[in-house]
């Protein structure tokens, strides 16, 4: 049925079948939009209700296509007007953009992406009439998304090695940040994280900025210098500093084990998702949120409240085992795993697949340190099982090897007790997706 | 044979990008396994690499980490372990490219340590993807691994390729349009081993472990039951393979000429 979608026909007949019409929404535009652009968001709407539908994924991403297919304009056209933040980072951009649009949500209306962040996901999430956008933007599509957009708040939470085989090299995604800052006429404000010496490469010539303490999220190498090149100094603080002069800003606001320290502002912060990552993102959301004028104490309320994102953290029953969704698709997000389950010896799944959004090279397994995982019962499924049991056995973890993830979870648990699953982005969502979650 | 073997990873903050760490991690539990005392030095800049390791590991790193790396290690005094007569050095990717005589990294035109007659320019693409190679010169089979790379490396007359190319770039192309068959990856010489491939190399082929601690102690090793390696060898090569090539690879196997 997808395969019918590029002519103009073929779209403008599978209208006919949403549920939803897209005209009903887009009326609430201020600015008229041209027919093209209509046409375009119908079809992508239609189209993400057929994928919907065919259950082959949420539908954003396909959706989104389409929409730009007919319309290549289209992005820019659907932001005009409004105020949009992008969120970019290796890590926590759909966790940060999440608990943001919530924090915005709390005054406005507001329509956000999470997951699809590559343009058509975008076009999918503009398309909504909200006041506000919150889009949560691939690090490699950030300069595009600013010129298309033209974003109010710019927010940069880290940058690490993740899915080697397509970001090339971080430092030159640094470099692309940095040059697509320095073409910014428009005002802007950037919430960037003080403690990630690539992201303040990036920003730091910009005159606004509002610098976060946001955590190192467990980075064991030591630090080079996106500057110079030479090995930077960190002290037991966390701070940074290079022979050259660079160092970590003075952050405007910080977090700790109880509170959230903002300028001439502290609170109590406990939110819900867990983990210190999360705490730094939630850290990044309510700065954002502030620059775009939200009441501070309105906004940490908010993102407190959150207790899952994109299926992360749920916990769903599989096979008669209560099982945390947790996903982890890089080393920087390994390190957050395992402390998050270090608590108890829970069973272990670790369901690993080497697909376009896995990143298809899967050398980072040895960057992970596995050994925390001695003591419990461990499997190693999906379409890489085998370099991950490899990774694991070097580390001295014994493992099953089980290729379906819901057979993993029989094997490594008695019906009725707890299970930690663990996946790469594809293994996760496509379980997700076979237990028919919502999210 | 030291009483321990030794082996060193050289500046793994600079060069481990491709988990450069986990062929340092199989040599020593390959040695570990058969009872052999081995531990791992991992050396960063500012320490001094140490003369009568057993093993030296030079990984993949960023372009500026590259450059950084190599300007540190152009002092003879500094690198003169790895440029001691025999001495076993496994180099992959980056690694390859600063062993030869020049590379080209972030936007300059690099002078190599100049151990081996190689000289590295950029390619016309990325060469990203699985890498299968036939070793030729050494008592190994088929090498697989994944490589990721801007590179293209000419060989010197005379300088030996560690293997023929089945999938992938490796070396890359000698003439602009030369089919994968015709072209090589990595280099050997004398007791250097470097390649393109990662994955780690040694995770994937512990066939190319075992030959360097054969190198290191100097004795025959005990044989491991390898059943995880070897699915996960299998799993790859089927995976990359066509079924032709891989009957191509298994009977190039059997009659390979001894260097090791
Ligand atoms: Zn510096």
């Amino acid at each position: 049925m997808l395969r019918q979608i590029d002519g103009r026909y073929a779209v403008s007949s599978m209208v006919l079948h949403d549920p939803h019409p897209a005209s009903e929404h887009l009326i609430a535009f201020s600015t008229p939009l041209p027919l093209r652009s209509r046409l375009a968001v119908l079809a992508g709407k239609a189209t993400s209700a057929v994928s919907r539908r065919l259950l082959l994924g949420r539908g954003a991403v396909i959706g989104g296509r389409v929409t730009l297919a007919v319309d290549p304009l289209v992005l820019t056209r659907l932001t005009a007007g409004r105020a949009v933040t992008v969120v970019s980072g290796t890590n926590g951009k759909t966790t940060t953009t999440l608990l943001l649009a919530e924090a915005l949500g709390s005054t406005r209306t507001v329509s956000s992406t999470a997951g699809a962040n590559m343009t058509a996901g975008l076009v999918t999430a503009a398309a909504r009439p909200t006041e506000e956008l919150v889009l949560e933007v691939d690090e490699l599509f950030v300069a595009r998304t600013m010129t298309t957009t033209r974003p109010t708040v710019l927010v940069l939470l880290n940058l690490s090695r993740d899915q080697l085989d397509r970001m090339v090299e971080v430092r030159r995604v640094a470099d692309r940040w940095r040059a697509a800052i320095a073409e910014v006429t428009w005002n802007m404000t950037i919430v960037a994280n003080a403690d990630d010496p690539l992201v303040v490469w990036a920003v730091h010539r910009f005159p606004d900025v509002v610098w976060v303490a946001g955590g190192t999220r467990g980075r064991r190498e030591a630090i080079q210098c996106p500057s110079c090149g030479q090995v930077a100094i960190v002290n037991a603080a966390g701070m940074w500093s290079c022979a050259c002069g660079s160092a970590r800003p003075s952050p405007n606001w910080t977090v700790d084990a109880d509170h959230l320290h903002g300028p001439a502002f502290i609170s109590p912060f406990n939110p819900s998702l867990p983990g210190e990552a999360n705490r730094s993102n939630a850290a990044m959301a309510v700065a954002a949120a502030a620059a775009r004028g939200v009441d501070r104490h309105a906004a940490i309320s908010a993102v407190e409240r959150v207790e899952s994102v994109a299926g992360r953290y749920l916990t769903v029953p599989i096979a008669g085992r209560p099982v945390r969704m947790l996903l982890a698709k890089n080393p920087a997000s390994w390190t957050e795993v395992l402390h998050l389950i270090d608590d108890d010896l829970r069973p272990i799944v670790i369901c690993v697949n080497a697909r376009g959004p896995d990143g298809r090279d899967t050398s980072w397994l040895w960057d992970v340190a596995f050994e925390g995982l001695a003591g419990r019962v461990v499997a190693a499924c999906g379409e890489r099982r085998w370099d991950l049991a490899m990774r694991l056995e070097t580390a001295g973890i014994r493992c099953l090897v089980v290729q379906d993830p819901v057979d993993a979870v029989r094997a490594v648990a008695p019906a009725g007790s707890s299970v930690e699953l663990v996946g790469t982005y594809s293994a996760f969502h496509d379980l997700l997706r076979r237990l028919h979650v919502r999210w | 044979m030291t009483s321990s073997v030794v082996i060193v990873h050289i500046y793994p903050s600079l060069l481990g990008l491709y988990g450069d760490r986990g062929n340092a991690l199989v040599l020593l539990d390959r040695a570990h396994a058969r009872g052999i005392p081995a531990e791992l030095l991992e050396i960063e800049p500012g320490e001094t690499i140490p003369e009568q390791a057993d093993i030296y590991l030079i990984g993949g790193g960023e372009d500026l980490a590259q450059v950084t790396a190599t300007n540190l290690l152009r002092s003879a005094e500094r690198s003169a372990a790895i440029r001691a007569e025999g001495a076993v050095v496994l180099a992959v990717c980056a690694g390859l490219q600063m062993l030869g005589t020049e590379f080209r990294a972030a936007g300059q035109q690099v002078r190599g340590l100049g151990l081996v007659d190689a000289v590295t320019t950029v390619g016309p693409d990325r060469a990203v993807g699985e890498l299968v190679t036939e070793p030729e010169h050494l008592p190994i089979p088929t090498l697989t691994g994944f490589e990721n790379h801007a590179g293209r490396t000419a060989l010197g007359p005379g300088v030996m390729p560690l293997g023929r190319v089945i999938v992938g770039i490796g070396n890359g192309d000698v003439e602009p349009d030369s089919s994968a068959g015709e072209r090589v990856d990595g280099f050997i010489h004398d007791r250097i081993v470097a390649t393109y491939l990662h994955g780690p190399v040694l995770a994937r082929n512990p066939a190319l472990a075992d030959l360097l601690l054969r190198w290191a102690t100097g004795g025959e090793l005990a044989t491991l039951e390898d059943r995880t390696a070897e699915a996960l060898r299998n799993e790859r090569l089927a995976a990359t393979l066509s079924s032709r090539q891989v009957r191509r690879a298994s009977a190039a196997s059997g009659r390979r000429t001894e260097l090791g």
